[in-house]
């Protein structure tokens, strides 16, 4: 998924409700230096 | 009951969706359906407390992806379809009282991403052929539920006014081998009277032939088909003058400090590759219903029924004010 500026990361949970529609949560987490060594 | 349509005369589809005349019609805060779930309280939409966005297939949906078959036959001239789509809401925040114009700068840029990915993942449908991404703001403009949101439309068609745009840019196109929307954009930074404001990537201004008179549109500089197309940098400059357009609306009235308007979007269609609509330009649109702090501008005879819109303002008039307004929030 996309990164803002190298900066945040957007994660997106995706969950179905009882009807069967679909629900999508997005939060945007920091990106941990940890991270970002993983990415390069 | 739920079905396309067709009208032979405007060669255009009609969406019937009854089940829409029962959708819930600015219920009290305490019954807000976008509002999260609140502990032993009634469930809304979203059971999470907190969220950056949420987007959630709408309840009331003229569009679904397993439509009933059309109840209604078809006349000699007149076919009838199914239909196939989807109806999304995007929710823009938990807090019933906010709106797009008082949020921070974060939050225009995360959206961009968002709809980014829906236009990738609705597009991708085999069934979808143009999605089509939204937000009704105010009473005005018939909005039924005042919690900050957008929608998503991802239509089995190419909706009539894409599809004229689609055709104009194209004929330019092959007449002259450039993109028509390029055109005007480089033409509206040449004239200078008309912009609203411009960054690095982007550039708002009220065009020429606008049919309101706030009127603004968002256009990138570069040739970009659509939101996919851009890289982070340009991702940023969106949300940016996006926010800087927005909050300039709230302020230009001090009497009417959350001006109502459509924002719509006009991208590519997504029944064919990306690099199948090299004439088309993304772009944003804005149409603000108020001429004046308490005059609206209707949609009466000559716009309704003969498609030829009046506007009463020049749109040179209308960009020196927005342009003066300041975009900071306030």
């Amino acid at each position: 998924l996309p990164f803002l500026e190298g900066v945040m990361r957007m994660v997106k949970d995706v969950t179905t409700k009882e009807d069967g529609r679909k629900l999508i949560y997005y939060t945007f987490e920091d990106v941990t230096e940890s991270d970002k060594g993983e990415k390069e | 009951l739920s079905e396309l349509r067709w009208n032979p005369v405007l060669e255009e589809w009609v969406i019937t969706a009854t089940q829409r005349q029962d959708r819930t019609f600015f219920p009290p805060p305490e019954y807000c359906p976008l509002c999260p779930t609140k502990p032993g309280a009634f469930p809304t939409e979203i059971p999470a407390p907190e969220y950056d966005i949420v987007v959630f297939e709408n309840k009331f949906p003229s569009l679904r992806p397993e439509p009933p078959e059309p109840a209604v036959e078809a006349m000699d001239v007149c076919p009838v379809a199914p239909a196939v789509g989807v109806c999304e809401v995007v929710v823009y925040s938990s807090d019933h009282n906010s709106e797009l114009a008082t949020m921070p700068f974060e939050k225009f840029h995360k959206l961009v991403y968002v709809w980014a990915d829906r236009f990738q993942e609705l597009g991708d449908r085999p069934e979808v052929k143009f999605v089509f991404l939204f937000e009704n703001k105010g009473r005005e403009i018939g909005v039924t539920l005042a919690h900050p949101h957008g929608q998503i439309y991802a239509y089995p068609f190419i909706p009539p006014i894409p599809e004229r745009e689609l055709r104009g840019c194209k004929k330019h196109y092959d007449a002259h081998g450039e993109c028509l929307l390029c055109r005007l954009v480089k033409d509206e930074l040449e004239d200078g009277r008309r912009i609203v404001a411009r960054n690095e990537g982007f550039v708002a201004y009220i065009p020429f032939f606008a049919r309101y008179p706030y009127e603004v549109h968002i256009h990138p500089l570069q040739h970009r088909p659509a939101i996919t197309d851009f890289d982070g940098e340009e991702k940023r400059q969106l949300a940016q003058i996006l926010q800087n357009v927005i909050v300039k609306y709230n302020r230009l009235w001090p009497e009417r400090p959350s001006l109502p308007y459509i924002m719509v979007t006009h991208q590519r269609p997504t029944d064919a590759g990306s690099d199948a609509y090299p004439h088309y330009h993304y772009h944003i649109e804005f149409y603000p219903p108020y001429r004046t702090p308490d005059k609206l501008k209707f949609l009466a005879g000559s716009e309704a029924g003969a498609g030829a819109f009046i506007n009463d303002t020049l749109a040179e008039e209308k960009a020196t004010i927005l342009r003066d307004v300041d975009p900071r929030l306030m």
